[in-house]
């Protein structure tokens, strides 16, 4: 439906062009006519106008606007029987064929671009590029700044699309070591109801076995924590890919070339980044593709709390009788808090590390009554819960994958 | 008569590769029902809050896991479907190659007696022999397609009633999954020594 409008407007926009030169050539042969009293050419010319108005209204709802033009071209063509009179209005003739083929201009390109922003429609009225709420950016910038912007977009995007990959292979990796763990911690668990057969005439064969099974809870326990660790800094660095979409005009004092930069901070000329609204590809602005990246990286942080929570239970386990146990607001390793607050995990009102939620369920009183023998169940129903990814939506994930593909001519998969 | 026992060597050939063909989907579809099984099987252990030891304190929780959880079992459904699609086609382009080396013998202008039929140049099969293999084969794995067709359509069965002894049902469906007890190994390896005997 889009390409059916798109070559629709092509089609116009051709004829219209010619209407255009049409115009051109009769405003230009009145005047020699006027000048030098040849009129036969603008006799030639008239028939070919109503030609080409013809054909525009059969393709368009505007054709009353290329009548009208019609009408006033068909009283100049009269009134260039006395050159004096069209010398008197030739001016005003001028600028209302002129003004009523912008008007055109602009609803032509509407219909072409089905959802222009606005400051489209009023770049093309007034003639130069505005930027709503900020200092004017010259139309020499604005095309500059697409490519730089483009460039920006596309990079940004297959860094998340890439971040996306690392998240899925230390999510799984730390699922491996977390099945390990509980593995480990059940069959130590068991051990002294185990039938162990012959073996049972080995010396201290259960002891052995125990510590065997504890010194392997302790490696997997440190492997999970470097996964979480990697998971951490997969969302720290969603959190920045996100924050640089825009494209700011920088503008350095000693050189005359213009640069970009994704920094608003080397940037003297107070733009909002956004290049005054346009769309960046075909529709989309950037803030368009800022909310995309919003939504994909919540989820990954919000999933990554959970993961916390999670990984909190799985550390703790031991068979002690008395272990040390986990608190929820300490650090699991150094600067891990540093990395949170980055990824939005931390309440600014309570100063503290939000408790685990589900998207669009608010945060709850944490439950302190943390069981430290938990049951197989329990056990089992932790290791589903960190394969799930139930705040990964994961249709809606490939969605806006898809979306942004599309728009910028990159396929990020 | 040797050119024709040539011919249906090479259909044996073009069956064997059918064959690894059906092997590959094998592992896949016995994967793919492992999955839909192990989520089937814990579903129930799912639905009590009581296993959710720390996290019974998020909002939602139960119910969110649950549905990504279904989500993820009709994804392995569909996947399910799919490999069953492939493995159909496989026995249809193996019952193609039987109908094809049949029609060498009997649709040809001068048709072979039952003696020709029987004839036995050296080690090489007779033209019996080789159609009565091609047979053998289709049957044993058009068999085995009905019998997965019938395992995999009880799975979602097995989801819906008799929950309480729901595990002991799906091992033994996954049992016979892997087994194949309508493809004989031994048989199949015996035919294909006798067809393709100066190969090996």
């Amino acid at each position: 439906m889009d390409h059916g409008i798109g070559g629709r407007g092509r089609g116009v926009a051709s004829v219209s062009r010619r209407f255009d030169h049409l115009t051109h050539s009769l405003v230009s042969a009145s005047l020699i006519s006027a000048v030098a009293g040849v009129q036969s050419s603008l006799f030639l010319t008239l028939p070919l106008c109503c030609v080409v108005v013809y054909n525009l209204s059969s393709r368009t709802n505007q054709s009353d606007y290329f009548l009208k033009v019609l009408g006033i071209v068909a009283s100049l063509v009269a009134s260039a029987v006395n050159p004096q009179d069209l010398l008197d209005h030739y001016s005003s003739f001028i600028s209302i064929v002129f003004g009523i083929t912008e008007t055109y201009a602009l609803n032509s390109m509407d219909t072409q671009y089905f959802s222009t922003p606005p400051s489209k429609g009023t770049n093309l009225k007034s003639g130069s590029i505005t930027t709503p709420g900020s200092s004017p950016l010259l139309p020499s910038i604005t095309r500059l700044w697409r490519p730089a912007a483009q460039r920006n977009i596309r990079n940004q995007w297959s860094k998340l699309s890439s971040l996306k990959q690392q998240w899925a292979s230390s999510s799984s990796s730390g699922r491996s070591h977390a099945t390990s763990i509980v593995n480990a911690y059940l069959s130590e668990k068991y051990m002294p109801s185990m039938e162990l057969g012959s073996l049972c005439d080995m010396i201290d064969i259960r002891n052995k076995a125990c510590l065997k099974l504890s010194k392997q809870q302790e490696l997997y326990r440190s492997k999970l924590l470097s996964s979480f660790k990697e998971m951490v800094d997969v969302v720290v660095q969603m959190v920045n890919a996100s924050r640089l979409m825009k494209c700011y005009f920088k503008r350095s004092s000693n050189s005359a070339l213009i640069e970009f930069s994704t920094s608003s901070e080397d940037n003297h000329n107070e733009d909002a980044g956004d290049g005054g609204g346009i769309p960046v590809f075909t529709l989309f602005t950037i803030p368009c593709f800022e909310k995309l990246a919003e939504e994909l990286v919540h989820m990954f942080e919000l999933e990554l709390n959970l993961k916390r929570l999670l990984l909190m239970e799985l550390l703790s386990l031991s068979s002690e009788a008395s272990p040390k146990s986990l608190i929820w607001s300490e650090e699991l390793y150094w600067g891990e808090f540093d990395n949170l607050r980055l990824c939005n995990l931390w309440s600014e009102e309570t100063d503290e590390l939000l408790h685990p939620t589900l998207k669009s369920h608010k945060s709850n009183a944490p439950t302190v009554s943390r069981n430290q023998h938990p049951n197989a169940e329990v056990l089992q129903v932790y290791l589903v819960t960190w394969l799930a990814e139930v705040n990964i939506h994961t249709r809606r994930v490939d969605e806006i994958f898809e979306l942004v593909s599309q728009e910028i001519h990159v396929s990020l998969s | 008569m040797e050119a024709m026992v040539k011919k249906y060597q090479q259909r044996f050939r073009k069956f064997k590769d059918e064959m690894d063909r059906w092997d590959e989907l094998q592992v896949r579809l016995i994967s793919q029902f492992q999955n839909a099984s192990s989520i089937i099987g814990r579903l129930q252990l799912l639905q009590d809050p009581k296993n959710f030891g720390s996290l019974s304190g998020m909002d939602g929780i139960v119910e969110a896991l649950l549905a990504k959880q279904m989500e993820s079992l009709q994804l392995s459904f569909s996947s399910i479907k799919k490999t069953m699609e492939e493995l159909g086609n496989i026995v249809n382009s193996m019952e193609k190659i039987y109908r094809d080396g049949k029609q060498l013998v009997k649709g040809g202008s001068n048709q072979p007696s039952i003696k020709q039929l029987q004839q036995k140049v050296g080690l090489k099969p007779s033209l019996e022999d080789c159609l009565n293999g091609l047979m053998l084969l289709c049957h044993m794995h058009r068999s085995e397609y009905n019998l997965k067709e019938s395992i995999v359509s009880a799975l979602p069965e097995l989801f819906w009633k008799a929950r309480n002894h729901g595990a002991q049902d799906l091992s033994s469906l996954h049992q016979l999954l892997v087994d194949q007890p309508n493809i004989k190994k031994e048989e199949v390896e015996f035919v294909f020594d006798t067809i393709l005997v100066l190969e090996a």
